[in-house]
């Protein structure tokens, strides 16, 4: 929802299913959003695998304090995720709502009862 | 342990206990794996067993707080190759034990501060931090509330690493990246993260 709104924002119309669906080297429609993609997936990957290449295309494109933006955010939501997870966090209303009507492939109300299985 | 759980098909169904170096209770230091390692299958009953083994509801939330800052800056180190920073030494004193007002299950699986029934720091907190342009407050930034503390250091740590709830859906990024960068990256590691919040 938050990209979709901050994407009309500035005229922008990102693939909002290829979020949800597509190979990480997808960039969703998001200038820069095939490296930020692939960034995000490998930083989270405990592995790191593919993370080196990853950072170093990521900075050839947005800089250095792009690369720290990016990675600052990553963290975040990699900790956010979990404070949702752990506590069993419902989605708001409002939210759930806006998700379906903006990516209506997406059954978000099946993913979420699947959640935990 | 969490290797042979995270490939398991349930992850409940693999018994064991992890090597621990300290003396925290083994029901505190398997809830710390699970949060770290395999967040997207925790369930209710989970944390009800969690819960009632000793740990307690607020404890619970404490510990989830300092989980989840602990990996936000050790993914952060590790995404730009930096070494992980070593945890501080426990300072002195005793836990404050706030109970803020309004307590209810009504938005996660904790209890949680309702906002029209906050009052004091967490009444302001809503009011000042987290109110978002669409005039509600999202349940996730109400899931520690029954720690005040730890709400509002998750809170900053969103501010100084995302960006505030104010900035969200606007075009003025405070950042180099764009806010649809930004929202990219966030919508991609949830989505890595089968987190459906």
């Amino acid at each position: 929802v938050l990209l979709r709104v901050s994407s009309d924002a500035v005229n922008l119309k990102p693939d909002l299913e290829a979020v949800v669906t597509a190979e990480p080297d997808d960039g969703a429609g998001v200038p820069a959003g095939s490296e930020l993609r692939l960034f995000a997936r490998a930083a989270i990957d405990t592995t790191g695998a593919g993370l080196e290449t990853a950072r170093s295309d990521l900075a050839g494109c947005l800089g250095g304090d792009g690369l720290v933006d990016a990675a600052a955010v990553v963290g975040f939501f990699n900790a956010f995720d979990r404070v949702a997870d752990a506590t069993g966090t419902v989605l708001d209303t409002v939210t759930h709502q806006l998700t379906n009507q903006m990516v209506p492939g997406v059954d978000l109300t099946r993913a979420i009862k699947a959640h935990g299985t | 342990l969490c290797a042979q759980r995270k490939a398991a098909v349930s992850p409940y169904a693999v018994e064991g206990a992890h090597l621990a170096s300290s003396s925290l209770a083994p029901v505190v230091v398997d809830a710390v794996h699970r949060i770290a390692t395999d967040p997207s299958r925790l369930t209710e009953r989970w944390l009800g067993e969690v819960v009632t083994g000793g740990v307690g509801e607020g404890p619970f939330v404490e510990l989830v707080g300092v989980v989840a800052t602990v990996v936000a800056i050790d993914t952060l180190a590790r995404a730009i190759g930096a070494d992980l920073s070593p945890l501080p030494d426990p300072e002195s004193g005793a836990p404050s034990r706030v109970v803020p007002a309004g307590l209810a299950l009504h938005s996660a699986w904790v209890p949680t501060v309702v906002p029209d029934q906050a009052d004091g720091e967490v009444a302001a907190y809503y009011r000042d931090r987290v109110t978002n342009p669409w005039g509600f407050i999202g349940n996730i930034h109400r899931a520690l509330t029954m720690v005040p503390g730890e709400q509002f250091s998750l809170c900053s740590l969103m501010e100084a690493m995302y960006i505030p709830v104010s900035r969200m859906g606007g075009a003025d990024s405070p950042r180099v990246i764009s806010i649809p960068q930004i929202e990219l990256l966030a919508a991609t590691v949830s989505v890595a993260n089968e987190c459906f919040y």
